[in-house]
């Protein structure tokens, strides 16, 4: 099996937190229901990308359709997680300047036909300070018993897993994307096997959910 | 050859960066959970330091009315109860005298020197129950249900369903003002016309279950100003360890159920 086929099959890995996110919809509050339509997001574009791919489209510009929808998800889960601790302005601010920043980066500096490295450097580094900010929230506040079992403390553990460690990739990846095929398989790897890691830890803080979270 | 050295030095700092940035985020997640776990620790020991605090205040405020009882109660027999004796003495002199006026009046005081004595004797009693101590509980609890039905007030039973012990004196006195508490209560509010008290004794520790045929309470009224004497019944019960079960609603009487972790001190 070639490293390509790995990657293909790693991307799977949604399908755990997507069968729970469809069982568990309606039960879910606001911030969860947010990772929810995340998990929505990430399955339609691994079709729409098989799709792509089958047919040898060139698929580099979903990614920064994706990248604002991934944004703007993420931005609705932080302002819903973090009400009342960050004063919302503030996060409207950001995701407002994020949006704006990132369509003329597609526009004028990194084209459709480009990896958009400067947007996803941002949204990650956005998403990284969010992640920080619920953990100080939770540690502040101390309403937590058992963190093992608050459904926000695996998710948001996921997402600053992922974007940490992906952060180097996303700002490079415009600078490797013809540089070597066959080491861009194995970076491509890496960030396949952090992607499992986030839907393995969206799906285990999804399936923690109870009524009475 | 140095293309692919340059390469090679970009995917190795990617590489190393992605290693570095995940285990930086492993550090941040341990820190956090430890960090977590020492804080809800130390926030704990805080709490149970402050359950214990109030407690001992508890504690401390309940021993104190019961010893400023006790020395009103002392005081009241010892010195008003002598007072009254010596002065029954002093008129005892002046009954040599003949007239009959002054007899009238010695008789007259004699009676309220009568009066005056069982008046101390029966406030000083209230105060300090005096069998408590020499014959224990259930004959404490025995003579209010005699006190009560003799007075007509209503019918008082107490019933001892298995052999009661000696308890250690905390307890005892504990037990005897929870149903002080409660029979002012049912006398004071319930308009009943039937006490039950039950004992029993068990592996469980001593029950006691306190019944009325009155007109019972919103349990609500627990966490309202009104409920005071209610909570001092409970304090006192948390303070011997022991738990108390309302059953009661407005029409329906009262069903109290409580339970002490006891060991006999006989």
């Amino acid at each position: 099996m070639k490293l390509a086929d790995i990657i293909q099959l790693l991307t799977f890995a949604v399908v755990p937190a997507f069968i729970i996110s469809c069982f568990k919809y309606s039960k879910l509050s606001l911030p969860l229901k947010q990772i929810t339509y995340y998990i929505f997001l990430s399955i339609i574009t691994e079709m729409v990308v098989l799709i792509f791919s089958r047919n040898h489209w060139e698929n580099l510009s979903l990614l920064h359709f994706y990248t604002l929808a991934e944004f703007f998800i993420l931005y609705r889960f932080f302002f819903l997680s973090l009400k009342g601790f960050i004063p919302s302005r503030i996060i409207h601010v950001i995701a407002i300047c994020f949006i704006a920043l990132s369509s003329l980066n597609s526009i004028f500096l990194q084209k459709l036909d480009q990896y958009n490295s400067n947007a996803r450097g941002v949204c990650a580094f956005l998403v990284i300070l969010g992640t920080l900010a619920l953990f100080y929230r939770i540690i502040s506040e101390m309403k937590v018993l058992i963190l093992a079992k608050y459904p926000i403390f695996w998710i948001n553990a996921g997402l600053l897993t992922y974007f940490s460690s992906s952060f180097f990739l996303f700002i490079m990846s415009n600078y490797i994307l013809h540089l070597n095929n066959t080491l861009n398989v194995y970076i491509w790897m890496v960030h396949s096997i952090l992607n499992v890691i986030l839907y393995t830890m969206i799906s285990i803080g999804l399936w923690m959910h109870n009524s009475n979270n | 050859m140095d293309a692919q050295q340059q390469q090679l030095e970009v995917y190795g700092f990617l590489f190393a960066g992605t290693l570095v940035m995940f285990l930086l985020a492993g550090c941040v997640l341990a820190f956090f959970i430890l960090y977590q776990k020492r804080l809800f620790n130390q926030q704990l020991k805080m709490r149970e330091m402050e359950v214990i605090f109030q407690e001992s205040l508890l504690h401390g405020n309940i021993e104190s009315v019961e010893e400023e009882r006790k020395r009103i109660a002392t005081d009241l027999h010892d010195e008003i109860g002598s007072i009254f004796s010596t002065l029954r003495l002093k008129l005892g002199q002046l009954n040599q005298t003949q007239q009959p006026e002054i007899l009238n009046i010695i008789r007259g005081s004699d009676e309220l020197i009568d009066a005056g004595i069982k008046s101390v004797r029966r406030i000083s009693h209230n105060i300090i129950p005096p069998g408590l101590e020499m014959f224990g509980l259930v004959d404490t609890l025995e003579a209010i249900c005699e006190n009560l039905s003799i007075a007509e007030i209503l019918d008082a039973n107490l019933q001892c369903e298995t052999p009661i012990d000696r308890f250690d004196a905390k307890i005892e006195l504990g037990l005897f003002r929870v149903v002080q508490e409660l029979t002012n209560n049912t006398l004071k509010h319930a308009q009943a016309t039937q006490i039950n008290i039950n004992l029993k004794q068990d592996q469980a520790g001593l029950h006691l279950m306190y019944n009325d045929n009155g007109n019972g309470f919103d349990p609500g009224i627990l966490n309202s100003p009104q409920g005071l004497g209610l909570k001092n019944i409970e304090a006192r019960i948390n303070l011997l360890k022991g738990s108390i079960v309302w059953d009661t609603k407005p029409g329906h009487g009262l069903k109290t159920n409580i339970i002490i972790p006891v060991s006999s001190s006989t």
